[in-house]
């Protein structure tokens, strides 16, 4: 990579860091770890930086490679542990009304990484249904029926 | 749900900790690494061919230079970067395994240097000495404590470009370079003393959890040796404390600093 592309290159992150970290952080609701992500997201982008140039859509492209490698790393056996200082003794209470960051937190920690995932693309970035399966690469069907929990708790 | 409440959750978020320069520098460290192996493999297969062809012992290559020895900070070029990075992290490497023996580098990220391998050393190639850096990061692991290794090679001599500790007048420069081996009042385990050849040293420890020695270079930067019990930003700090104690993180750094040539 030229020094020129090097350039682009750090333009390019610079502009979208604070986005990233903020899509990262709503993913796993950890800082560290959403820095973590992007430091991930942005090594593979480099080496694929190429290819990211000359996408169709690089926001879209690079937000495909920061969610999918949070799926990728939410599936290794060490990310799915959470520490706790008490077992609970009663099974979580679902969410059924999201009116602040609170319980905009409880919905997006009781759902799987998938499902919270399309609501943040949907409803966050303002994705469509077939981008939003674009980028998580999965079928438009399944990102609708994700969805559904969400418009119910918007609707509750 | 709306994007209000989204934004209303991630209005908390406390400075980056992501690395961008590094992230770089690695991969271009690793593009350079991966040319070399290929070089080297064609090198290696011509000189096979030539061998069979033409015996002639004046033609041997000189052997690597200065595996073992001294070496020079030469930064004014990103392969002459490259080359010194490499030569850092070998004598980091050495000198963990002779200053304690038990010590095992471990991975901190998916991205950073595998276990068992010392920290990937990055640098930034600048004609002013100021403005070159070296730095590095890598796990470290004693018996049951765990913990990290920081490594930093930097000019701290304010009113200097690139320099750590800015200042608004040089005149203020002299005073502060000639206390920057100096204990202070606020740290109580503290030691200052002289490598042979006149440089300073300085060894500083907070308890048991982070010990910090620093050693002066000859073109008037320092060279630091960090080890704190946190061994990664997102996980717990190690209550057993630091897995080098201080005269072992000072003996790494000088072990290194002594292996730097004027």
């Amino acid at each position: 990579m030229s020094r020129a592309d090097d350039r682009e290159f750090h333009e390019f992150v610079e502009q979208r860091m604070e986005r990233w970290r903020r899509s990262a952080y709503l993913l796993c609701s950890d800082w560290h770890t959403a820095d973590d992500l992007v430091s991930m997201a942005i090594t593979k982008l480099y080496r694929h930086w190429r290819a990211v140039r000359h996408a169709d859509n690089p926001d879209a492209y690079a937000q495909k490679v920061l969610t999918r490698t949070w799926l990728d790393e939410r599936r290794r056996p060490w990310r799915r542990e959470r520490a706790a200082e008490t077992l609970p003794d009663q099974p979580e209470a679902a969410v059924e009304r999201v009116h602040d960051r609170t319980s905009l937190a409880a919905l997006l920690a009781s759902l799987g990484p998938r499902q919270r995932a399309v609501l943040i693309l949907r409803f966050y970035f303002d994705y469509s249904a077939e981008q939003t399966a674009e980028i998580l690469g999965i079928s438009v069907g399944t990102v609708k029926s994700q969805t559904s929990r969400g418009l119910s708790a918007l609707r509750a | 749900m709306n994007k209000q409440l989204f934004d209303e959750l991630v209005e908390d978020a406390p400075p980056s900790t992501v690395d961008v320069a590094g992230i770089v520098g690695r991969e271009r460290r690793r593009r350079f690494g991966l040319r070399l192996t290929g070089i080297a493999a064609g090198l290696a297969a011509v000189g096979v061919v030539a061998g069979l062809v033409v015996q002639n012992p004046a033609t041997s290559p000189s052997p690597p230079a200065a595996v073992a020895g001294g070496f020079r900070l030469v930064s004014d070029t990103d392969a002459s970067v490259e080359q010194t990075a490499r030569r850092l992290e070998q004598a980091l490497d050495e000198a963990l395994r002779a200053t304690a023996p038990d010590a095992r580098w471990r991975r901190l990220f998916k991205h950073t240097a595998a276990d068992g391998e010392p920290p990937m050393i990055n640098g930034k190639a600048a004609a002013d000495v100021a403005q070159q850096v070296y730095s590095g990061s890598q796990g470290v692991e004693t018996g049951d404590r765990r913990g990290m290794l920081r490594f930093l090679i930097s000019s701290p001599t304010p009113c200097t470009p690139g320099a750590v500790v800015q200042c608004e007048d040089a005149s203020s420069m002299a005073e502060y370079w000639a206390n920057y081996f100096t204990c202070a009042a606020n740290q109580p385990v503290c030691a200052v003393g002289t490598l042979p050849d006149g440089r300073r040293t300085k060894a500083v420890s907070t308890g048991a959890n982070r010990h910090r020695a620093s050693v002066e270079l000859p073109d008037k930067r320092v060279l630091a040796v960090e080890v704190s019990n946190r061994f990664a930003l997102n996980k717990p700090l190690d209550p057993d404390g630091a897995p080098l104690t201080l005269d072992q993180t000072e003996a790494v750094a000088r072990s290194v600093a002594g292996r730097i040539l004027p």
